[in-house]
């Protein structure tokens, strides 16, 4: 396919085919960096206070959280909707930029679409702790009534829920898989010994014909459909557990597509912290280049002015409406007790990424750090103030009350964050973080005419 | 393969707008004329006296004791009005639909569509005369002169609360200068990209030595003014949508409206391009525009219908969940009335039938195909906007298909179509020197 020479290449520094296996296969093969090792170990502690702090949760009751009455949802729900969304991004990545035929996605998606199981993972906890009695979490499932007259409502969004994430987690891993498994039969060509077995096993036998290709190809591009209603139906369902209800702030027909349009915006925010640590240390600098980093700070500006919009619109209707509730929902919001976490996040989410029209801020690594873990903290307060907000005043001022979490829902969201962390690290020691063979689908076409063939041939395959 | 020496000929045809195709137009605009006329003279004089009481009656209810203004010829007046402004904005939208396909494209740096994009570019130069339309009949006669607007009746604002709470938005200054403002910057932008997609004709290309054109001062120079359209866009539409169509049912309101109105504006937008363009290939124009773009933009066509789909279920479904009388309301008149029958063939037009018809490949590279799925979307899309606007003005009276109905939507389709015809005469039919036009004619996505 044509392209014209106007665009910038998306693998810099001259690297050859030969380069991209051995650059991306060499953390997989060397022994762990002490950088790995002390990242690993104090992301593994901080997992263990989760689970600590889990089990804790689990002995003695959800009594030990900071949760009450008037505010029955908190930071689990904060969280949990928080993770969800991060894991957005790695399939918008994966799915619809994938049908945009947008190339530069290759340079990233591997390490997104990781991020996406993780995430979800870390999200799944929180409602399935949130439970209580943990060990009766199968009742969620629409099992046969062995068990009385009960039933699950399936009336309720949370129960749509339940469907909307246990899909996603089984197609986001599916596709990741799928995805790997040319890298995985790479390095499994280069291992030697037990790690040949292993990765062999993986591989399932792989063996790079033009059937494998073909095969691989077409179920990339059906699970690259499947995945695209995923994207935007996770998190849909996820704002009907809000929308679907009667309280003033959260009764709102914006939600779903605002709920997605945030979840973009937060997963390409954790995306961009992640890979912009990961290119400096592992040197992926040619792949994750400046104009990768770029058009992911023009999905953050578009997003958060998105989300900004939704946020305007919102307490436009509310004032708009007349209905008194909904405008005190608003007012409070932006002027009751937790003012600070409202303009946390308009800050954050609306402001702050509008920097990005600057072509230097859009360009300068160590600035995009900065700024992406400005919209994860911003998204976080998003949700804090949906939850939160909207419920510690309800429609009886005798039952107001405020929430401040305990230490021990600190400790499971710490917790998360470790465990996120835990599986980034292992991923990124023993598979590629970059997609082999889709970065060596998109090189330039090589100028050398000796070797033109050769070329053509894997270009092509 | 698909790459080597490619020997490519861009044709650099100049549209004719023949003497025929004027006529057309032309008579598509007497048509509209004479419908309406006939239409609106027929209804006036054949009172239903049986009815008139039980008219009054609902439109009163519908309008929660407005003033008295349930008189059958009233109403007549009343659905003329309500269909002037529907054509106004339904071809309003696809002006502005023409713009946002253009600034789109040129924000996410893409290449294929180049070929033809001086379709979309024509449709933009509707905007102006468009946006005049929606501000005369929405905002003169409906707002200043008739109060067609419930929220407009004078007085309104003494007898009704809520609406008097809303009096900082819904009032005149908003609609017939707050609206006339945004416009002209949207114009201003059209302006700009228009002329700096012809400067680019008329500059030196820069071919290097291997034939790629490497002139891409004037592309750039649209991406930054394209980002602040789309930025600025976002705002000032959620605005229009909310003054213009919302506000008929002043006491009712939805976050996703704009959004809603938005799914309306893109859907039949990529519709109106495809069908220009399969008329257009027809007629012997766009030689090197092939299967692969029309597959694209049937892709497109596609995937929007799902998007409108579920804007329109997260309304729907959410409003009917919480059943809050302020808000069900809407549905009601729309659901559980006599425009049940619409609001089944909204579901129809704009979902069931173009996501069938375009779901498999081939669908999407047959003209035929493509042609019916996209006469159901617009169909379906006027469809859409007739349910949004006639309960609110009409009550169930507005119900009845006559030629009133027909002659609007002639009218305002024969001016859109002159208007695009014309632009398209005004520059080449393929943008010759723009740096992405090879790839766009040596698109070829290998599926």
């Amino acid at each position: 396919m044509y392209e014209s020479p106007i665009r910038e290449p998306l693998v810099t520094g001259g690297r050859t085919y030969h380069n991209i296996t051995e650059d991306i296969c060499r953390p997989i093969e060397n022994k762990p960096t002490r950088a790995w090792k002390i990242g690993f170990t104090l992301s593994a502690i901080l997992a263990c206070v989760g689970v600590f702090s889990i089990a804790y949760t689990s002995f003695v009751g959800i009594g030990v959280w900071g949760i009450n009455k008037t505010v029955g949802w908190a930071w689990d729900i904060t969280n949990f909707v928080w993770w969800i969304g991060i894991g957005h991004a790695g399939t918008l990545i994966s799915a619809i930029l994938l049908l945009f035929r947008q190339k530069w996605r290759t340079g990233v998606n591997r390490s997104a679409e990781a991020m996406t199981i993780f995430a979800v993972i870390c999200a799944g906890l929180f409602p399935i702790f949130h439970m209580g009695r943990v060990w009766l979490a199968y009742f969620v499932l629409p099992l046969p009534n062995a068990f009385g007259s009960l039933w699950v409502n399936f009336n309720s969004p949370l129960l749509w829920d339940v469907f909307a994430i246990s899909t996603y987690f089984s197609v986001s891993l599916l596709f990741w898989y799928i995805g790997l498994i040319p890298d995985i039969a790479t390095v499994r060509d280069r291992a030697k010994g037990r790690a040949k077995k292993i990765y062999g096993i993986f591989a399932m036998g792989w063996n790079g014909s033009v059937r494998n290709w073909a095969r691989y190809e077409l179920v990339c591009l059906i699970l690259a459909g499947i995945s695209t209603p995923l994207v935007l139906s996770v998190h849909t369902i996820v704002s009907f557990d809000f929308a679907t209800s009667v309280v003033p702030g959260w009764h709102t027909t914006i939600f779903p597509p605002y709920f997605v349009a945030g979840a973009i915006f937060s997963g390409f925010g954790m995306v961009l912290t992640l890979l912009l640590v990961a290119r400096k240390v592992m040197n992926y600098q040619n792949y994750i280049t400046l104009g990768h980093i770029e058009a992911m700070c023009k999905i953050l500006m578009l997003t958060g002015s998105m989300v900004g919009l939704a946020y305007i619109t919102e307490f436009f209707v509310a004032w708009y409406s007349g209905v008194e509730y909904e405008q005190y929902a608003f007012i409070n919001r932006a002027t009751g007790p937790y003012w600070w976490a409202y303009w946390s996040m308009m800050t954050c989410n609306v402001v702050a990424p509008q920097v990005f029209w600057s072509k230097w801020a859009r360009t300068t690594p160590w600035f995009v750090f900065m700024l992406s873990a400005v919209v994860n903290v911003g998204m976080w307060f998003e949700r804090f103030v949906i939850i939160v907000t909207s419920l510690h005043r309800d429609y009886l001022p005798s039952s107001w009350i405020d929430y401040s979490p305990t230490i021990t829902e600190i400790g499971i969201f710490a917790g998360t964050i470790g465990i996120f962390f835990t599986f980034y690290f292992l991923f990124s020691k023993f598979l590629p973080v970059i997609a082999i063979a889709e970065v060596k689908s998109i090189m330039p076409y090589p100028e050398r005419p000796e070797k033109h063939e050769i070329h053509e041939a894997v270009a092509t395959h | 393969m698909a790459h080597g020496n490619h020997n490519i000929e861009i044709t650099n045809q100049q549209f004719e707008f023949t003497s025929k195709q004027k006529m057309f137009t032309y008579i598509l605009i007497v048509l509209g004329i004479v419908l309406l006329a006939a239409g609106y003279f027929m209804e006036k004089s054949n009172a239903p006296a049986s009815n008139a009481s039980e008219i009054t009656e609902q439109v009163l209810s519908s309008h929660e004791g407005g003033a008295a203004e349930g008189e059958h010829g009233d109403l007549v007046t009343k659905r003329l009005w309500a269909n002037l402004l529907l054509g106004a904005y339904f071809t309003f939208l696809l002006g502005s639909g023409g713009l946002f396909f253009v600034a789109v494209k040129n924000v996410a740096n893409a290449g294929w569509h180049v070929g033809f994009k001086r379709i979309p570019e024509a449709m933009a130069t509707y905007l102006p005369l468009g946006g005049l339309f929606v501000v005369l009949i929405g905002g003169v006669w409906g707002v200043l002169g008739s109060h067609y607007y419930h929220w407009s009746t004078p007085g309104i604002m003494d007898t009704d609360k809520i609406l008097n709470g809303k009096k900082a938005f819904l009032n005149p200054l908003f609609y017939c200068a707050g609206l006339p403002f945004f416009f002209a910057i949207w114009y201003y932008v059209q302006r700009k990209l228009r002329a700096f997609s012809i400067a680019e004709d008329n500059d030196n290309p820069n071919v290097n030595a291997k034939g790629d054109i490497m002139n891409d001062k004037w592309f750039n120079k649209s991406i930054g003014i394209s980002a602040f359209w789309i930025f600025f866009f976002g705002f000032t539409f959620s605005i229009t949508a909310w003054l213009v169509i919302m506000s008929i049912d002043a006491h009712w309101f939805s976050t996703i409206f704009s959004i809603y109105n938005f799914a309306v504006l893109w859907v039949s937008t990529l519709s109106s391009i495809h069908l220009l363009l399969i008329y257009l290939k027809a007629q012997g124009y766009y030689k090197h525009v092939n299967d692969e773009h029309k597959h694209d933009l049937g892709k497109f066509m596609f995937a929007f219908t799902v998007f409108w789909t579920y804007i329109w279920l997260a309304q729907f479904l959410l409003i009917w969940y919480a059943n809050f009388s302020e808000e069900v309301t809407y549905y009601n008149a729309r659901w559980t009335s006599h425009y049940m029958p619409y609001f089944i063939t909204n579901l129809l037009l704009n979902f069931v039938a173009p996501f069938l018809i375009l779901m498999t490949r081939n669908n999407k590279r047959n003209p035929n195909t493509i042609i019916l799925a996209a006469a159901a979307i617009l169909i379906g899309k006027w469809n859409d906007l007739y349910l949004m606007i006639m309960p609110g003005v009409t009550g169930d009276y507005g119900s009845i298909f006559g030629a009133m109905e027909f002659g609007a939507i002639f009218l305002f389709f024969g001016i859109f179509l002159h208007v695009v015809f014309r632009s398209l005469t005004k520059a080449n039919l393929t943008p010759v020197n723009h740096p992405y036009i090879k790839e766009s004619v040596l698109h070829d996505v290998g599926v």
